[in-house]
C-alpha cells in the first residue's frame, strides 16, 4: 500500500496554503492559527522547520515567495485586512549554532490599503520586476511595486482595480514571451450566479502603463476558489486552471496576427478546454507541475486528482484524412483526463478509480453536476 | 416524531455510543469491523467501511416524545430525559430496566396539559434539568428541576420563570448558572439564576429555535428561524453578528466540538450539510472587523429520494460526524479539511492533511511515475548532459526514445554533411529543401530499371527506381545509399546488424533489390540468436516471385499484414507483393522510421507522387508535433512550426532548446519563439539548480554564434588598490577599469604584485600570504571542507572537494559586505567551522549573507 511521506507542520488550526520557493528547497505554510512556518530541505533531503512566527491578527490565507534574485522574501495576506512583506535576516544576533538552524524573519512592510479580508497575494514573474498583486473581498485588486529592490519597506501602489464582486484568488501569467502583454487573472467567489462571469483577465499595456480588463470568462458562473496559469514554457497558448464547483481548463490563445507592438491590448481567443467533474464537489485548490503539463486539484471529496491533457486519438485519426484544420487548432484537441487520484491522508491510491472516471467523463455528453460527495461511495448500510 | 424522521445523538458519556430516535429510541455501540464477530447480527448497522454499530437497548414507547436530552453523567450511561406532548418529562434509561439508577423512571409534569418543547441538562450542575413548554396563562414556560432531590416534593421545580410564555429552546452556558432561552417566537433571553429569575438581557428576533453555545467562544451562540441561522454575541445582544441565509427551512444546527467556530447547518429535504467556518480577527482588527463565514457544502448522500434527517458531531474525534437519512440509514462521515496543495519545480507535490501534517510525494514514488511527468524526464536528461555532450551513452534512456534518437542522428548527419560543405548540412535543411519542394522547384528524375539481385532475373521483372541529384541529396539525409551502385549499402547493413536491427537491415536489402543478401542476413541472425522466426521469414523470402498468379504471391499477400508483428519485415513483404508502384502499404507503415519511409519514397515514387507524399507526411507530422518531421522541414520556419507544435503537445522545451544550439547562426534563431524556448529552458535549469548545465548550455549557445553580438561582456575585473589598474592578464585590452570593481578572473601567472605599479596584492585573511601566491596548507582542521560553495563572487563553483586539485582553490574571494577575503579554499575551510569573518574584530557573517549558499547545486551524477 502506498503511503506518502509526511512533514510535521504542527499548526494549531487549518493550513490554508503551502508555497515552494523558486528552487523547491524551501516550503512556507500559513494557517488559521495566524502563523507562518518555513521548512528547509537539508543535505539529507529532510524537511526541517527553520522559522515559525506569528504574522497576522487573523487567519493567514496565502503565502508566496519572491524570486530569489530579490532575496529571501515572503508575502502573506490575511483575514485581518492586511498583507505583509517579510524578509529573512541571517546572522545578526544569537550564537552560531542557533543561527544555523533557525532563521529570523522581519516584517518589512504592511500593506493596509484594503478595508476588507485580503484573500490572495502573489509576486509577479521575475522579468516584470519586484511587483506583487493582492486582492480582497471588497473586489479590490491592487498592484504594488518596490521601486528600489534593495528597500523592501517602500512599496508604491501602482494601480488599483475595483471589481463589483468579491475577489478570492489571482494568478500571474508566468510566460516569458514578449509576443503578448503581461497578464493577470482573478477569480471571484461570489455565490450569485446571476452576477455573471467570475473570472477576469487583465492585460498590461506598455504604452499607457495601465492594467485593463481584457476578457471576462462568462462561461464560469459558479464561485471560483482558486485560479492558476500553467507555467508556459514556450507554448504558443496559455492554459488557465480554475477551481470552482468543478475543475475548468481554459485555453487562451493570443491571436497571432496582431503583434504585441502594434496592438497593445491583444486579442485573446478563449477556448474552454475542459470541465472536469470527477471531484463531484467543490474544488478548492489547483497547482500545475513545472512544465504546465499536469494539473493537480484538491476538492471536498478529500482527494487530490491529477489531470493531463492527452491527445485525442479519434480526433487525430480524423486529422489524417482532412488537412482543413489549421495546425494550431489541432493542439486543442486534447482530452483532459484524470490520470491519478490520491487520498488526502496520503494513504491509498486506487488506479481503477481514475480509469473508471475517465470513461464517465468522456461518455457524458450532458453533464450532471453534483455539488459534493461523500469521500467513499461504498458505504453500505444493513439493518 | 414522524415516521420517516430519524434523529441521532452521540452519547455525552462515552465515545462509542449513540442513540437514534425514530419510531423507537435505540442505543448503539460502535465497533471496528476488523473485529469480525457476528456481522450478520440483526441488531447491527454498518455505518462506515470500517465500523459497525451494535444495538444495546431500545425504548419502544416513544409515541408522545417531543424532545429529549441525554444526561451527561458518565456513571449513568443510558439515562435520557424525554419531553412529551402532554407536558410530562420522563427520565428513563435506554438500557431498559437493566440500568439500576434512582433516576430511572422518575417523572416530572407540568400542571397543565401542554407540550414540552425543549430539555437541557445543566453544564456546571449536570443534575439540573431545564424544560421549556408551550405557554399557559397560569404557568411558567421555563421550569428547572433538580433531579437528585428525593422525597415528597421531589417534583417541585427548583426554579420557574417566563410566566405565561412559550419557551421553544434553552441552552446552558458552560460558565456558571446562566442560560439562553427562545421565548414566544420573538425573543431571545439570557438568564442568570444566581441573580434570580428575571432575565438579564434580551433581544427581539424570530430566531428562537435550537439555541447552541459555541464550545470555543463562550460568548457566542447560534439559533435559527425558518431559513436563517443567526449568530449572536451575548455581550452585544442587540443584533446578530452574522445571519446565514439558507435556501430551505433549517432543521438542525450544531457547533463542531473539535473545530474552532465551525457550525454545521442542516436544512430540511437536503442531501447536504452546510458547514460554516466563522473567521474572526483578534487584536485591534477585531474591533473593526465583523466575523466572516466561509461556507462549504458537504454532500452526504447521492441516492435518490433520500435526504438527511439529522446529524451529530462526535464530541472528541476530530471532524467525525454521524448522520441519518430519510430512508432510515445511519452512517458515519469524516469531514475532510480543505486541502491546499503545491507542486515544486523539482517535482515534489505537497498537500496538507488537517492541521498538523503535510504529505508529499515526488518522482521517486511509484505513484508519481504514473503521472508521466515530462519535467522528470527532462531533468534526468539534463543531469546526464543531454545535448551538451557529443554522444549519448549507449544505455541511456534517451537511446530508447526512437524519435529523439532519430532526431539527433539527423543532426549528426547534417553536421557530417556540413564538414564536406554540403549546403544541406550547413543550413540544417530538411528533405523538403533537398527536393526543392519549399521553393516550388520541379523534380525531374530519370527512371532506371533495377534488376533483382540474387534471384533468377529472367523470371522477375526489374523495378523502376527514380534518380536525380535532388533525390540523392535527400537520400543522403536519410542515410540511405545514394549512388547507383549503392556502395555504402554493405557497411550500412553490417552496422544495422551489429546494432541488432536485423529486420531493418533485411528490409533495406530488399528495398535495394538484394534479396539474397536479405535472406543471408535473416538466416545468419536466426542461427546466431536461435530465432526460428527469422529463419522462417528467410525461407519465405526465398520463394519470391512477382508472378501474381502464383501461390506465393497470393498467400503472402493474404497473410503478411497480420501475421508479422515486425513492421520492417511487413514492409518488405508489402514491397514484394505490391503491384507496380503501389507502395501505400510500405509508405504508411508507421513502425518504420520516417527516415526509412522517406528514403523508400525517394527511390520508388514518381516525381508527383513523391512530392505529394512528402507534403502529406510533413503536414501530418507537424500537426502531431512529431519531431520525426524535422527531417522533412529542417531548421526552417516550417521546422519552427513543427517544434512549436511539439512544445504545445508535450511541453518538452529541452529538445527544441538544444536544437537551437545548432541553429544559432541561422535565420531562425532570430525568431521570437526560439528565443522564448531558450530562455524558458535556461530558467528551468536554474530552478533545478543545474547551474553547471545551464552555464555549459550558455557557452555552447554563444559559441555557435560566432558574431558574438550577444555575447555578454566581462562583468568583473580585479584592479590594483594602489594604482587602480587591472591586474588580470586579459584586462589590459578592455580599456578603462572601475577602481572599485574587484573580483577574481583567472590569475594564471603566479602574480603576487600589481604588474603596473609593483605594489603587492592584499593578503589572504587566513594564510596571510599575498594573494596570487601559491596555496599553502595552513595547518588548520583541513579535513572538513564544507560542501557549500559560497560567498557572492563564485556561486558557480560546485562541489569543492579538494583544495589542492580544484582549479578554483587559489581563486580570490571577497565578501561584498566587509570587503575581507582570501584564497577560496582557505575561506571555505574557515567557514566550515566558523560563521564570522576570519579577520580579527570583524563580526561580519559573510557566508550567511549569501542566501543562494543554501542551495547546493545538483551534482552531475544524480539528483539532489
Amino acid at each position: 500500500m502506498f503511503q506518502a511521506r509526511t512533514i510535521n507542520a504542527e499548526h494549531k488550526d487549518l493550513i490554508h496554503d503551502v508555497a515552494y520557493d523558486f528552487y523547491g528547497r524551501r516550503l512556507a505554510t500559513c494557517s488559521s492559527d495566524q502563523s507562518v512556518k518555513v521548512f528547509d530541505l537539508d543535505e539529507n533531503d529532510e524537511w526541517r522547520l527553520t522559522a515559525d512566527w506569528k504574522t497576522h491578527a487573523g487567519s493567514v490565507w496565502k503565502v508566496n515567495w519572491a524570486h530569489p534574485e530579490f532575496g529571501q522574501i515572503l508575502a502573506t495576506c490575511s483575514f485581518d485586512r492586511t498583507a505583509a512583506i517579510w524578509e529573512e535576516i541571517v546572522g545578526e544576533s544569537g550564537n552560531s549554532s542557533q543561527s544555523k538552524n533557525q532563521s529570523h524573519w522581519v516584517k518589512r512592510t504592511s500593506l493596509v490599503d484594503s478595508r476588507t479580508n485580503v484573500t490572495d497575494i502573489k509576486f509577479a514573474p521575475k522579468h516584470m520586476g519586484l511587483l506583487l498583486a493582492m486582492c480582497s473581498a471588497d473586489g479590490g485588486v491592487r498592484i504594488y511595486e518596490a521601486p528600489d529592490i534593495m528597500n523592501l519597506s517602500q512599496w508604491s501602489l501602482q494601480q488599483e482595480i475595483t471589481l463589483k464582486m468579491p475577489v478570492s484568488c489571482l494568478s500571474w501569467n508566468p510566460s516569458f514571451s514578449r509576443l503578448h502583454p503581461p497578464m493577470l487573472a482573478v477569480g471571484s467567489d461570489d455565490t450569485n450566479v446571476a452576477s455573471g462571469g467570475k473570472v477576469f483577465l487583465f492585460e498590461y499595456s506598455e504604452s499607457s502603463h495601465r492594467w485593463s480588463k481584457a476578457v471576462t470568462i462568462n462561461a464560469i458562473l459558479d464561485p471560483v476558489h482558486d485560479i492558476a496559469f500553467a507555467p508556459n514554457l514556450g507554448r504558443s497558448y496559455h492554459i488557465l486552471g480554475i477551481a470552482s464547483k468543478d475543475v475548468r481548463i481554459v485555453i487562451l490563445r493570443p491571436s497571432q496576427k496582431d503583434a504585441y507592438a502594434t496592438c497593445p491590448t491583444s486579442q485573446l481567443e478563449v477556448l474552454e478546454a475542459a470541465a472536469l467533474v470527477d471531484h463531484k464537489s467543490t474544488v478548492w485548490r489547483l497547482s500545475w507541475n513545472i512544465t504546465g503539463t499536469i494539473l493537480a486539484s484538491s476538492g471536498d471529496d478529500g482527494c487530490l486528482r491529477m489531470w493531463k491533457g492527452k491527445i485525442n486519438c479519434a480526433a487525430l485519426l480524423s486529422l489524417k484524412q482532412s488537412y482543413l484544420l489549421s495546425i494550431s487548432t489541432a493542439n486543442y484537441l486534447q482530452n483532459w483526463k484524470c490520470i491519478a487520484v490520491l487520498k488526502g491522508d496520503g494513504s491509498g491510491v486506487n488506479p481503477e478509480d481514475g480509469a473508471d472516471r475517465d470513461k464517465a467523463v468522456s461518455a457524458a455528453t450532458t453533464r450532471y453536476f453534483k455539488l459534493g460527495a461523500i469521500s467513499n461511495p461504498n458505504h453500505v448500510t444493513t439493518h | 416524531m414522524a415516521g420517516g424522521r430519524l434523529e441521532v445523538f452521540w452519547s455525552p458519556n462515552s465515545q462509542d455510543k449513540f442513540i437514534t430516535w425514530g419510531s423507537d429510541i435505540s442505543l448503539y455501540q460502535v465497533k471496528n469491523t476488523s473485529v469480525k464477530d457476528d456481522i450478520s447480527s440483526t441488531h447491527s448497522l454498518q455505518i462506515s467501511n470500517s465500523s459497525r454499530a451494535y444495538q444495546l437497548g431500545s425504548l419502544t414507547d416513544v409515541t408522545f416524545a417531543k424532545c429529549l436530552a441525554w444526561l451527561p453523567v458518565p456513571e449513568l450511561e443510558g439515562i435520557i430525559a424525554i419531553g412529551q406532548m402532554n407536558g410530562r418529562v420522563a427520565l428513563t434509561s435506554v438500557l431498559g430496566s437493566g440500568e439500576a439508577s434512582p433516576l430511572n423512571g422518575k417523572e416530572y409534569t407540568s400542571k397543565h396539559n401542554r407540550q414540552c418543547n425543549t430539555l437541557a441538562w445543566g453544564l456546571t450542575d449536570p443534575y439540573v434539568l431545564a424544560a421549556g413548554f408551550d405557554k399557559h396563562r397560569s404557568e411558567h414556560g421555563l421550569i428547572l428541576w433538580d433531579v437528585t432531590k428525593g422525597g415528597n416534593d421531589s417534583n417541585r421545580p427548583f426554579m420557574e420563570t417566563a410566566f405565561g410564555d412559550t419557551v421553544t429552546s434553552v441552552a446552558w452556558f458552560s460558565h456558571s448558572h446562566t442560560m439562553a432561552a427562545g421565548v414566544n417566537n420573538k425573543q431571545l433571553r439570557l438568564y442568570d439564576f444566581r441573580d434570580g429569575t428575571k432575565h438579564t438581557s434580551s433581544t427581539n428576533t424570530r430566531a428562537v429555535f435550537s439555541i447552541i453555545e459555541d464550545p470555543f467562544v463562550n460568548h457566542r451562540i447560534a439559533s435559527y428561524s425558518d431559513a436563517s441561522v443567526c449568530i449572536w454575541d451575548v455581550r452585544n445582544f442587540e443584533k446578530p453578528v452574522l445571519s446565514l441565509q439558507q435556501s430551505k427551512a433549517v432543521s438542525k444546527i450544531s457547533w463542531c466540538p473539535t473545530h474552532h467556530s465551525f457550525l454545521g447547518v442542516l436544512c430540511k429535504e437536503s442531501t447536504s450539510l452546510s458547514l460554516y467556518d466563522i473567521q474572526n480577527a483578534n487584536g485591534v482588527a477585531a474591533e473593526e472587523m465583523e466575523p466572516i463565514p466561509l461556507e462549504r457544502g458537504l454532500i452526504l448522500t447521492d441516492q435518490q429520494n433520500e435526504t438527511i434527517s439529522s446529524f451529530a458531531w462526535h464530541l472528541n474525534e476530530e471532524n467525525r460526524l454521524l448522520y441519518s437519512t430519510t430512508s432510515l440509514n445511519i452512517r458515519e462521515h469524516i469531514v475532510v479539511d480543505r486541502i491546499t496543495l503545491n507542486w515544486s519545480p523539482s517535482s515534489k507535490l505537497v498537500w496538507n492533511c488537517g492541521k498538523k501534517i503535510l504529505q508529499y510525494i515526488d518522482e521517486t514514488d511509484s505513484v508519481y511515475t504514473r503521472f508521466g511527468d515530462v519535467s522528470v524526464i527532462m531533468r534526468q536528461r539534463a543531469v546526464e548532459g543531454y545535448g551538451l555532450e557529443a554522444d549519448f551513452k549507449p544505455d541511456s534512456e534517451l537511446m530508447q526514445d526512437v524519435t529523439t534518437r532519430e532526431l539527433w542522428s539527423w543532426v549528426d548527419t547534417c553536421r557530417k554533411l556540413a564538414q564536406s560543405g554540403n549546403p544541406l548540412g550547413v543550413n540544417f535543411w530538411g528533405i523538403r529543401s533537398a527536393l526543392r519542394l519549399d521553393t516550388d522547384g520541379v523534380l525531374k528524375s530519370e527512371v532506371f530499371h533495377v534488376p533483382w539481385n540474387g534471384v533468377e532475373t529472367a523470371k522477375i521483372s526489374p523495378v523502376n527506381v527514380y534518380r536525380s541529384e535532388e533525390r540523392n541529396q535527400a537520400l543522403r539525409l536519410c542515410g540511405w545509399p545514394y549512388d547507383p551502385e549503392s556502395s555504402i549499402l554493405g557497411p550500412l547493413l553490417e552496422k544495422l546488424q551489429a546494432d541488432g536491427q536485423v529486420s531493418r537491415a533485411a528490409a533495406l536489402a530488399v528495398f535495394h533489390m538484394k534479396i539474397r543478401k536479405a535472406i543471408k542476413i535473416l538466416t545468419r541472425s536466426g542461427i546466431q540468436k536461435n530465432q526460428v522466426s527469422y529463419q522462417l521469414v528467410a525461407l519465405a523470402l526465398a520463394g519470391f516471385t512477382d508472378n501474381r498468379d502464383t501461390l506465393w504471391q497470393q498467400e503472402i499477400c493474404n497473410m503478411n499484414k497480420t501475421a508479422l508483428d515486425d513492421s520492417y519485415l511487413r514492409a518488405a513483404f508489402c514491397f514484394l507483393t505490391s503491384p507496380s508502384e503501389k507502395y501505400e502499404a510500405v509508405l504508411n507503415e508507421i513502425g518504420m522510421t520516417v527516415r526509412d519511409r522517406v528514403g523508400f519514397a525517394c527511390c520508388f515514387l514518381s516525381d508527383t507522387h513523391l512530392s505529394e507524399y512528402i507534403e502529406h507526411l510533413n503536414r501530418q507530422l507537424t500537426k502531431e508535433g512529431n519531431l520525426d518531421g524535422m527531417l522533412l522541414t529542417g531548421l526552417s520556419s516550417d521546422g519552427l512550426n513543427l517544434l512549436q507544435s511539439h512544445v504545445d503537445k508535450t511541453g518538452d522545451i529541452q529538445t527544441v532548446s538544444l536544437l537551437s544550439l545548432h541553429a544559432s547562426n541561422l535565420e531562425v534563431s532570430k525568431d521570437g519563439r526560439m528565443q522564448q524556448w531558450v530562455n524558458s529552458y535556461r530558467s528551468l535549469l536554474d530552478s533545478w539548480r543545474l547551474w553547471t548545465q545551464r552555464a555549459k548550455f550558455d557557452v555552447q549557445f554563444y559559441k555557435g554564434n560566432p558574431n558574438g553580438a550577444e555575447k555578454p561582456p566581462q562583468q568583473v575585473y580585479v584592479s590594483c588598490n594602489y594604482c587602480g589598474k587591472g591586474i588580470s592578464v586579459f584586462s589590459g585590452t578592455k580599456g578603462k577599469l572601475h577602481p572599485l570593481s574587484r573580483n577574481s578572473p583567472n590569475v594564471k601567472s603566479k602574480l603576487t604584485g600589481c604588474p603596473n605599479c609593483r605594489n603587492p596584492l592584499p593578503r589572504c585573511a587566513v594564510c596571510m600570504m599575498h594573494l596570487g601566491s601559491p596555496l599553502a596548507s595552513w595547518g588548520g582542521p583541513t579535513e572538513h571542507i564544507s560542501k557549500k560553495p559560497s560567498i557572492n563572487a563564485i556561486t558557480g563553483v560546485s562541489g569543492v572537494t579538494s583544495k589542492k586539485t580544484h582549479p578554483f582553490a587559489s581563486w580570490i574571494l571577497w565578501c561584498q559586505t566587509c570587503r575581507h577575503g582570501g584564497h577560496s579554499a582557505h575561506l571555505l575551510e574557515w567557514f566550515a567551522e566558523h560563521s564570522e569573518c576570519p579577520v580579527t574584530g570583524c563580526s561580519c557573517r559573510c557566508l550567511n549573507l549569501d542566501t543562494i549558499g543554501h542551495h547546493i547545486p545538483v551534482i552531475a551524477n544524480g539528483h539532489d
